[in-house]
């Protein structure tokens, strides 16, 4: 179930109407539990059990590591926790990239595998909610969070639908304390505005640039370098408005509902380096991986080598984290190999200092992040080396006006992209456009409900597009 | 008050939408000029032979040059093909234009690759017939039939809902328009010679479009679409009953495009010698232009216009 269908909104309507008579903490529980699986059952039933599995066997194993009076026994405990769940994930996500690399392997040495090829299906949102547990368990572990006295209470944070098929990640012990309280429903003019301007991005912008993306990487062929280069710039701000509105979209709901979740993106494309990148682009993963995987490689406390090593292995699962395919390996391994250039050379240092230094860095450092896009997004290597040729060994062929410019909607993508350009600096300077219309006055509210409507309405694509996160 | 601004919005839209449509240029928007030719309370306009199709027919017949050569007035004879029109959306027109009592002839361009399949009327092109003002009626559906779409069921609230493309569809077109130099916009509004395409396209994007609309295997043998001929029967027959000469007019198909092969397009040309069709007046155009002549893979340039026109004008006066 998409946020932005009708569906949608019907369910969330007779959400809060069942909360309504839902007046006890565990109730409202309840309820959103059973809400929360229904949302996901929306997508494909049987999967709801994958999920009811893996969130009983972590709590059980959660209340083991608890009760274990010895550090070793603990962490058996846990590396139980953490075998089962990334043996589910890997079984699920790259079960079917394995196979077909030893296939490719095998037919490379004219052999031919016997078995039956496995076509499995991804559950929905299994990246995330997989992660969430994990963090879970080592949280016990470290005695960071106590478990909660009811599986309820777990399952609820798990299977919580605002963040369930698309994140974000968010921390048991952000949470689960949360929900220590009756959650107040509250119809507070942030949220409202969050969830608009989540729409607004996933709706008139990502999924209108998406129509142009679509169809130049689609036939990459027939189109010039210019047109290759405007569509990794579409792609960069498609993906941001469509994974960062889905966030807005989540956060706002989850605020209506009575919960917090933190920020999970803090304009990316304002970053002047890779961590400070990573620092604003979805943020509860690079935290995630920060925390759970970084530091426990030993982080940078181990000297240069072992601190190059650390970033790479991140950033590689990071991008394996995305999708079992080699695209994401190698746009792993592209940002892992911009974080070491930036130590090797001290140029987070070196930016403090120099003003001049720190605008050419985010020049460049955002053209790099383009570039990593056209890698993120085109998944076939072949095209993926054609599409890079082009960029690279620029054609300058800018004759581009007869060739259907009209029907790839190329004038209205570029209009949005500047209009988005301009609207994301002034977001920018007045720390959040939600949060100031949120804080103005009413008229000023009603005016802004009224032209994001309208713009809605105008710019809703004829296609529905599902969020690019949910692939993940 | 969330809901009342969102229902507010919502009504202002719906008002809204049909004004905007309406008023700005689109891809379409020759539809409302034809709708307007065609409406019988109209007395400005009295055509008393009208030629349908699609942007090869805008670009290929001048009709001023054609009445002439038939011996008409030239300013009764219109050229209301429109982008994209194909057979089952001329028909139609057919019920407007039996109302329309001063029209005695139809001459009906079809294309080659429409003969052979042809899908149902596209849902954008209905919703565009209907924001122009179209009002389908018992005989619009009766010569559809196959190709009756349920889209001309639906409700007004969502047709205007369907619709609001047509701003970003304005904002791609008139931004083309301004790049395009060699489209001759303004013709595109003529009731005699609609030609928007004048320069042939350059010659990689031609080999590409040429690639990429040759069907892959020559087509020697003709299976024929029943739905497609029951759909000239009916229009003949339409025609005859209300007193209207109705003839059939294959367009000219671009040599380079030689998976049409010349068999085939025999083959189609014989099947109208058969009983059941060969009352219909049919004149065949396929074969008359030659490959530089054309500017892209189907549009004919401008220039061919006189041949085109003596081709029909020849044929007419073999035949009466």
């Amino acid at each position: 179930m998409l946020f932005q269908t009708t569906e949608f909104l019907l369910f969330f309507f007779a959400l809060i109407a069942v909360l309504v008579f839902a007046r006890t903490n565990k109730t409202r529980k309840i309820v959103f539990l059973v809400f929360s699986c229904f949302f996901y059952m929306w997508w494909n039933p049987i999967f709801i059990l994958l999920i009811l599995f893996t969130v009983s066997f972590d709590y059980w194993i959660s209340l083991q590591i608890f009760k274990s009076d010895s550090t070793q026994k603990k962490r058996n405990w846990l590396l139980l926790s953490i075998i089962i769940n990334l043996s589910v994930l890997a079984w699920f996500k790259y079960a079917n990239f394995l196979q077909d690399n030893i296939i490719s392997i095998a037919s490379f040495f004219d052999k031919k595998p016997n078995w039956t090829t496995f076509n499995i299906i991804l559950p929905v949102g299994i990246s995330f909610y997989t992660f969430e547990a994990i963090s879970y368990n080592i949280d016990v572990y470290r005695k960071d969070l106590e478990p909660p006295k009811s599986l309820l209470d777990f399952i609820t944070f798990v299977t919580f639908f605002p963040k369930l098929v698309a994140g974000p990640i968010v921390r048991p012990a952000e949470f689960l304390p949360q929900m220590k309280e009756v959650p107040k429903i509250n119809f507070n003019s942030t949220a409202i505005f969050l969830i608009l301007n989540g729409l607004v991005k996933k709706i008139v912008i990502a999924d209108n640039l998406g129509i142009f993306v679509d169809a130049i990487y689609q036939n990459a062929h027939n189109y010039p370098s210019i047109l290759i280069v405007i569509a990794a710039v579409a792609f960069s701000f498609q993906i941001y408005c469509d994974f960062s509105g889905y966030t807005d979209i989540a956060i706002g709901i989850a605020s209506i509902l009575g919960y917090q979740f933190n920020t999970n993106f803090n304009k990316p494309y304002f970053a002047i380096s890779p961590s400070d990148f990573w620092k604003r682009w979805h943020i509860s993963l690079s935290s995630w991986l920060r925390d759970y995987l970084y530091k426990p490689l030993g982080g940078n406390k181990k000297g240069s080598f072992f601190t190059y090593r650390n970033l790479m292995i991140t950033m590689l699962l990071g991008g394996l984290w995305h999708g079992a395919s080699w695209n994401f390996m190698i746009w792993g391994f592209l940002h892992g190999f911009i974080q070491i250039i930036y130590r090797l050379f001290n140029i987070d240092l070196i930016l403090e200092k120099n003003k001049l230094m720190k605008f050419i860095s985010f020049v460049l450092f955002q053209i790099f992040v383009i570039f990593t896009w056209i890698v993120f997004r085109i998944t076939n290597l072949t095209q993926l080396k054609f599409i890079c040729k082009k960029v690279i060994f620029f054609d300058f062929n800018f004759s581009i006006a007869s060739i259907g410019l009209g029907k790839l909607q190329f004038f209205s993508t570029i209009g949005i992209m500047i209009t988005f350009l301009i609207v994301h600096i002034i977001s920018y300077k007045i720390g959040g456009l939600y949060k100031y219309i949120s804080a103005r006055h009413y008229t000023i509210q009603i005016a802004f409900l009224f032209i994001a409507i309208l713009l809605l309405q105008i710019f809703w694509p004829t296609h529905e597009a599902p969020f690019i996160y949910f692939q993940f | 008050m969330i809901v009342f601004v969102v229902i507010a919005t919502i009504a202002i839209y719906q008002f809204l939408i049909p004004v905007v449509y309406s008023h700005i240029p689109n891809d379409f928007s020759r539809t409302k000029i034809v709708l307007n030719v065609l409406d019988k309370k109209n007395k400005t306009y009295k055509p008393s032979t009208v030629i349908l199709g699609n942007s090869i027919v805008m670009n290929c017949i001048n009709t001023k040059l054609l009445a002439q050569k038939i011996n008409l007035d030239t300013n009764s004879v219109y050229n209301l093909s429109t982008t994209g029109q194909n057979f089952n959306e001329s028909v139609l027109f057919y019920p407007l234009i039996k109302n329309k009592a001063t029209v005695k002839h139809i001459i009906q361009f079809i294309y080659l690759s429409n003969f052979i399949c042809q899908d149902s009327i596209e849902d954008s092109r209905v919703d565009n017939l209907l924001m122009y003002g179209y009002k389908k009626n018992d005989e619009s559906k009766y010569l559809l039939q196959n190709f009756y779409s349920n889209e001309f069921n639906q409700s007004k609230f969502i047709i205007n809902w369907k619709s609001r493309k047509i701003i970003s569809g304005f904002i791609n077109n008139e931004f083309r328009n301004i790049l395009r130099k060699d489209l001759n916009i303004k013709s595109k509004e003529s009731l005699y010679f609609p030609s928007v395409y004048t320069k042939r396209v350059p010659d990689e994007a031609y080999q590409k479009l040429i690639q990429k609309f040759n069907p892959t295997h020559p087509i020697t043998v003709y299976q024929e679409d029943s739905s497609i001929i029951n759909l000239i029967k009916r229009a003949s027959s339409f025609c005859k009953k209300n007193n209207i000469e109705f003839t059939l007019v294959f367009s000219p198909v671009n040599p380079a495009l030689n998976a049409y092969t010349d068999t085939l397009k025999q083959q189609i040309m014989n099947r109208f010698n058969q009983p059941d069709l060969n009352q219909i007046n049919v004149i065949n155009c396929m074969n008359l232009v030659s490959e530089p002549d054309f500017i892209d893979h189907v549009h004919p340039n401008p220039k061919v216009a006189k041949s085109i026109a003596d081709e029909i004008s020849t044929k007419f006066k073999s035949k009466h």
